[in-house]
């Protein structure tokens, strides 16, 4: 058999042992309850639980005013005392830096600004206990140093222009032929209204608003968070069903008339493996879309959420079918995939805030694909962005595909030469 | 391989011995004669030998599971349109021997060939040839029968008009077209055993490999399988049939072989391997009258090997039991004892099987 002709065969064969089995599982109620209303019900009662959809999170925060001025006022009254930002920050004045590490360090406050005198910089102080919080402040301070630095701009080139004259200007900016005889005096700076400056920083559009159209932080709701934590659950046990298939079918006898056509077993084995990734895939976008529709969640940019969803696909396939090839039976197949599932949904974060756990555990959660999917996922609803953004956590995932697949290869064998 | 023949007489020491030899009819070289299969099984014994065609070939297949070897240095073959069985207890290697002939299992050695394709260089050639029907229905029961049917047709590339009216043909084959469109989930035992041959038939294949079709089906239904699995051989389909039913593998096969212990142990036509027992008929008369006078007069008759009385029966040894009954009969009258009933039992596969090992086939 050439190459390019047995591909041809093995993709053949592959659609249609796929097809088949979706049919099968299409047919069999069970899979219509594991893949897609358990883990709708499931996100929909937690997000319920913990206290509907875009309200859930919240946290306190402390803010430590050292400048005293306009800008700084602008900030704490009408940046982190706007409605969108009182539904998720309670802000709580301290006096000094010290106190603010301090308050985060005992965990009264989950992260502080610190807004230096002069606004020479804002610090954000972190816990990581708390990386939500962390997440969302840092977000809220780096937009709205973004706007005062352009604000900024337009102030400096409005005194250039008032100085030098428009003829000072070329198209590459502010180019003065010479500052000999410039006679720059009190006058010169008084001429700027102070008052229209502060007016017109006032009317810039607020950080929070910028942060909002790129899916910020009034977007991190229940919802966001335990709908793909659900959809993760309930994948592994939909996964978990080509390798258990497997099992069944070499005792029902089918398996044995499958080996004996003339295809490659390779691509029976991947075709089994094609019909649940797509029922997986299609049971995760189904809690996707119900978590959007009924409660306004934003996973994040959607080819960067189907990179993630395509990622643990593949690294649920893998793992679930090292722990079922190496099963005897078809229902210790099944004791093994439940473990295995209900293990990397509690350590990866799916019942319970990644951010609330403590630092251990937090570290652990990076060892489950859930963990990273779940860092991806906050990552794109916290501070937006693309496919880009979750490369670091779709890279991580699928190594534990890779790693899974190579550990299965050998168990798989049995199902191929035996 | 050397061919050695058994002692007519079954002693302890030949049954000891017997399960390592294998009989002068065993076939393992390229010289060995036999008759082509005929068009019916009735025919098909004593026909003189003559060259054989290959269509299968099975040399020194051996298969290991860890300590225990499951399959020694099997071989065999199979000419086009030959039905042959393989005829041993559970346990005997019967279905590790056909799994490594339909490419199932890896053979630790041994070579399979299917017309002049090696399995291990061809495999697909090699599969594209065969049907496989399992011992299990291998079929999905969530799927109707027709379903089923065009799922593994596709498995052998066939599709469109020629894959509708092929599944058409074989659902007619096995007389299912009627049921064609209910779930196999709903069918009884025999009408799945069907339908489980139907599939194994879809491709046309040249070998029809059927292991233990007829484990746990009703009668009616083993009868109808059988009827049908005896059509296709003698539409010209060769068949390698494995049971431990000794009454199928007689009724539907020209040759058989005798599998125990992983072993070929014995291999010939039916009448072949009866013959080499040189094991006598067994005829029991039931009497009124002295039974011990008549088994002493008619142990004297030479065809007679053996006359022993058991309560009111006479119980003899002879050569052609049938034919010997009218002189039986005619010495009984002469010796004043009434004959109420006759019962000839010839040598069957059963007794050479328990001569050959000292058990019993269903052991």
């Amino acid at each position: 058999m050439s190459p390019r002709f047995g591909l041809r065969v093995s993709v053949r064969v592959a659609l249609l042992v796929a097809g088949r089995d979706l049919r099968g599982r299409l047919r069999d109620r069970s899979a219509l309850v594991v893949g897609f209303l358990a883990p709708v019900a499931m996100a929909v009662i937690i997000t319920v639980a913990t206290g509907g959809g875009g309200d859930a999170f919240r946290a306190d925060v402390g803010v430590v005013d050292l400048d005293g001025g306009e800008i700084a006022a602008l900030f704490v009254d009408d940046v982190l005392g706007s409605e969108d930002l009182t539904r998720v920050f309670t802000t709580v004045p301290l006096a000094s830096r010290d106190e603010a590490e301090a308050a985060v360090a005992q965990r009264s406050v989950s992260a502080a600004f610190v807004i230096h005198d002069g606004m020479e910089r804002i610090t954000v102080l972190r816990s990581p206990t708390a990386r939500i919080a962390g997440e969302i402040a840092t977000s809220v301070a780096q937009n709205f140093a973004a706007q005062v630095a352009g604000v900024g701009q337009a102030v400096g080139l409005s005194v250039m222009t008032t100085m030098f004259g428009p003829e000072a200007f070329d198209a590459n900016g502010f180019r003065p032929t010479s500052f000999d005889g410039l006679d720059l005096d009190a006058s010169d700076i008084e001429a700027i209204d102070m008052g229209a400056l502060a007016e017109e920083v006032a009317a810039a559009p607020m950080p929070i608003e910028l942060v909002d159209a790129s899916t910020g932080p009034s977007a991190l709701s229940s919802a966001s968070y335990f709908g793909p934590g659900m959809a993760m659950l309930f994948v592994f046990f939909l996964l978990g069903a080509a390798p258990r298939s497997l099992l069944a079918e070499a005792e029902a006898g089918t398996l044995a008339r499958l080996r004996a056509a003339p295809v490659p077993v390779a691509a029976v084995i991947a075709g089994k493996g094609l019909a649940v990734a797509v029922l997986g895939f299609v049971s995760m976008c189904v809690v996707w879309g119900v978590t959007a529709l009924a409660f306004g969640a934003t996973w994040g940019d959607p080819f960067a959420v189907v990179a993630l969803l395509l990622a643990f696909v593949a690294a649920a396939l893998a793992i679930t079918t090292v722990v079922s090839v190496y099963a005897q039976t078809e229902t210790q197949a099944d004791g093994f995939v439940s473990i295995v599932a209900f293990v990397f949904a509690m350590l990866g974060g799916s019942f319970l805030f990644v951010g609330d756990l403590p630092p251990a555990l937090q570290q652990i959660a990076r060892l489950t694909p859930n963990g990273w999917a779940l860092q991806g996922f906050m990552t794109l609803t916290a501070d937006g962005g693309g496919v880009l953004t979750v490369l670091g956590p779709v890279s991580a995932i699928l190594v534990f595909a890779a790693v899974a697949f190579a550990v299965a290869v050998p168990g798989l064998r049995r199902w191929t030469t035996t | 391989m050397a061919a050695a023949t058994l002692p007519l007489d079954a002693g302890a020491g030949a049954r000891a011995c017997a399960c390592r030899l294998v009989y002068a009819v065993h076939v393992n070289d390229a010289t060995r004669s036999s008759s082509p299969p005929p068009s019916s099984p009735a025919a098909r014994v004593d026909q003189p030998d003559a060259p054989r065609e290959r269509l299968v070939s099975c040399v020194g297949l051996t298969k290991r599971f860890g300590r225990t070897t499951a399959v020694q240095d099997v071989s065999f073959q199979i000419a086009p349109g030959e039905a042959y069985g393989l005829l041993g207890p559970n346990g005997a290697g019967k279905t590790t021997t056909i799994s490594m002939l339909c490419g199932l299992l890896e053979a630790d050695a041994g070579v399979v060939t299917l017309a002049g394709a090696t399995l291990t260089e061809a495999p697909m050639a090699v599969k594209a040839g065969i049907g496989y029907v399992p011992q299990e229905i291998a079929l999905y029961p969530d799927l109707t029968a027709r379903e089923n049917l065009r799922f593994f047709g596709r498995l052998y590339a066939m599709r469109g008009s020629e894959l509708t009216a092929r599944v058409e043909e074989v659902l007619e084959l096995v007389e299912l077209q009627d049921r064609a469109d209910e779930r196999i989930d709903t069918y009884s035992g025999g009408m799945k055993r069907r339908i489980n041959i139907a599939a194994g038939l879809l491709h046309r294949p040249r070998l029809l490999v059927l292991d233990e079709p007829t484990v746990g089906v009703d009668p009616q239904s083993r009868n109808a399988i059988l009827e049908r699995v005896t059509q296709l051989n003698r539409e010209g389909m060769a068949l390698l049939y494995t049971s431990h039913y000794m009454e199928e593998v007689e009724r539907v096969c020209d040759r058989i072989g005798i599998m125990d212990g992983g072993r070929l142990i014995a291999e010939g036509s039916r009448r072949e391997l009866v013959d080499r027992i040189g094991q006598a008929d067994r005829v029991e008369l039931d009497v009124d009258g002295d039974a011990v006078a008549l088994a002493e007069a008619l142990g004297e008759h030479e065809a007679v090997h053996q006359a022993r009385a058991v309560d009111r029966r006479v119980i003899l040894l002879a050569d052609d039991g049938r034919a010997l009954l009218p002189a039986l009969l005619d010495r009984a009258e002469a010796a004043g004892v009434r004959v109420n009933g006759v019962q000839v039992i010839e040598p069957d596969l059963e007794a050479v099987f328990l001569h050959l090992t000292g058990k019993a086939l269903r052991d």
